[in-house]
């Protein structure tokens, strides 16, 4: 099976998951065998051109998601760089997911989708998406096609090789890009190791590496990141993983920025989102958007009376 | 971008505000009073406060909460495969300080700040008259905030909330924290104000409950929703042993 004889294929997958509409169990299937193809071919520092848009945490909030291709552009007018948690905690994992997954088969140079540490078996199964899936097509096997997919994601991305993208973080076991490039990333996200790291480690002020006091995890100072930057030849580094009220974050330093594209995280924290233009020049920008609420999502704000006792 | 909302009733008033998390720099100077970061979902200036004769009575704030989240070597939980992960990580010469050593889960056994300077909280054996409350019929006015919220990093959950409702002649309010450290341990604490509209004084019910993850884990009935259920504050709540159990009188 190939992408180029399935256009009119993707193009109607397109359509009817821009409608916030899931695909049939059928199509899933159909679509992450395509996926896998484009995608196991790309790298673990996965080339990108400029222009780019860079967003962070989506996190299955699909309106929200619209609201982003509405400010920054339809895709593949505009292209963009997702750093990952397009599922759990919102209400649509399923057709915010597989939405970018089909426009990644359908674009694969003008979109660029990463793995977040929500991409996992492990983590799906407690925050939601497993559940949804289980309620939307009455079996598991959607589920498994999805995180087997998820294996195949790149880990990192490098935008003409000045800003390092990526969802969590540096890692003690990795001081070069080289380093990640020849990681084995199909796989599980481990529970410890460079993979594990590059996906849950945060930016911290206090210099050097810390441990996390939940007893596992890394933190990174800005000296570590300016020493990875002035070795890999990098401006900056782009993450996401963490929420931040602005939607973006820099660290005191500059050589880190958290971006956050999940607005009114979790319905309820009354946070902005953003998303990073880059020109063709390498300027960036920041632009701040607000959510979109829809009808069956505000019953979660509005006040419901309560008999509590 | 805060809301405000109030009830009154005779001589009592409970004032309710909420808005959205705080702004970066709101958390980093919340970090300096702290001495460590704050939740995530940290919603600074929510409050509840209930006052009597227009002066603040007792109150429910995000930094009072937090100020009494442990900071003591004994208070630091750790994940379930901190162990595991420690030991896959030692090499020779490497060792990494843990950063900012405090109860990241956020348990705190905070009941709620006094805010009359002679008001004392004095045990007793009255109980919160619950079929009167019951028997009032309908909310004549209900509201509800968060202080914080905490993902603890994608294992488990930490939640305080408070919700308040005023039915004819009775206030009843719950204060709730639960901590969920996934495969380790469930934590929760209930506090209820309790007023008689009638009266000049309160009662307050406060009570501790936990259980460990696998004795919660065995009540999800099969076919059931885990992962709504392990989020069903109700549910849990329900379903921990209560490990203490404290009623007090605050005159004032």
């Amino acid at each position: 099976m190939s992408v180029s004889g399935k256009i009119g294929e993707v193009d109607r997958w397109i359509e009817q998951l821009s409608r916030c509409e899931p695909l049939s169990e059928e199509d899933v299937i159909q679509m992450c065998d395509l996926a896998k193809e484009v995608l196991s071919v790309e790298s673990n520092v996965q080339s990108v051109r400029c222009p780019v848009t860079v967003c962070g945490d989506i996190h299955g909030q699909f309106h929200d998601l619209m609201e982003l291709f509405n400010i920054g552009g339809p895709s593949p007018d505009t292209n963009y760089l997702f750093m990952g948690d397009y599922v759990d905690r919102g209400y649509h994992s399923v057709e915010t997911v597989s939405l970018l997954i089909a426009f990644k088969i359908r674009y694969p140079q003008r979109i660029t989708i990463l793995r977040g540490n929500h991409e996992s078996r492990q983590i799906t199964q407690v925050y939601g998406f497993y559940d949804e899936c289980l309620r939307k097509y009455g079996n598991a096997n959607v589920w498994q096609y999805f995180t087997d997919l998820f294996d195949y994601l790149p880990l990192t991305a490098l935008i003409e090789d000045r800003i390092f993208c990526l969802h969590g973080g540096l890692s003690p076991s990795i001081d070069t890009l080289d380093h990640v490039r020849i990681l084995d990333r199909v796989q599980e996200v481990p529970h410890e190791g460079p993979i594990c790291d590059l996906l849950w480690s945060d930016p911290d002020d206090r210099p050097g590496w810390g441990i996390s006091p939940r007893g596992a995890g890394y933190t990174f100072g800005p000296d570590i990141a300016e020493a990875f930057n002035h070795n890999n030849g990098l401006d900056l580094i782009a993450r996401a993983h963490q929420l931040v009220m602005e939607g973006y974050n820099w660290t005191t330093n500059h050589n880190v920025v958290t971006i956050f594209s999940a607005p009114n995280y979790c319905y309820r924290c009354g946070n902005q989102a953003a998303i990073m233009g880059i020109d063709d020049h390498i300027n960036y920008a920041f632009i701040q958007y607000d959510t979109a609420p829809r009808k069956e999502e505000l019953h979660v704000t509005r006040r419901t009376p309560d008999y509590f006792l | 971008m805060q809301k405000q909302d109030d009830f009154s009733f005779k001589y009592w008033t409970i004032k309710v505000q909420r808005g959205s998390i705080l702004k970066s720099h709101e958390m980093e100077n919340l970090q300096s009073t702290l001495g460590f970061p704050p939740p995530e979902m940290t919603f600074g200036n929510n409050y509840i406060s209930i006052e009597y004769k227009n002066q603040p009575v007792v109150g429910f704030f995000t930094e009072d909460a937090l100020k009494m989240v442990g900071t003591k070597p004994e208070d630091v939980m750790q994940v379930s495969f901190a162990k595991d992960w420690a030991k896959s990580r030692i090499k020779p010469g490497e060792e990494y300080p843990v950063i900012y050593p405090f109860d990241w889960t956020y348990y705190t056994d905070y009941q709620g700040t006094i805010q009359r300077p002679n008001a004392k909280f004095i045990e007793i054996d009255q109980v919160i008259p619950v079929q009167k409350i019951l028997n009032a019929g309908q909310n004549l006015w209900f509201n509800e905030i968060i202080l914080f919220e905490d993902e603890l990093a994608d294992n488990g959950k930490s939640m305080f909330d408070v919700r308040a409702r005023v039915v004819q002649g009775h206030l009843i309010l719950l204060a709730r924290l639960v901590v969920r450290l996934d495969k380790v341990n469930v934590r929760l604490n209930e506090t209820r104000i309790y007023i008689d509209l009638l009266n000049d004084f309160l009662l307050k019910d406060c009570r501790k409950k936990q259980a460990t993850y696998d004795k919660i884990i065995k009540q999800i009935p099969v076919g059931g929703d885990k992962a709504a259920l392990l989020d069903d504050n109700n549910w849990l709540s329900e379903r921990l042993d209560t490990v203490d159990h404290k009623i007090y009188k605050l005159n004032f």
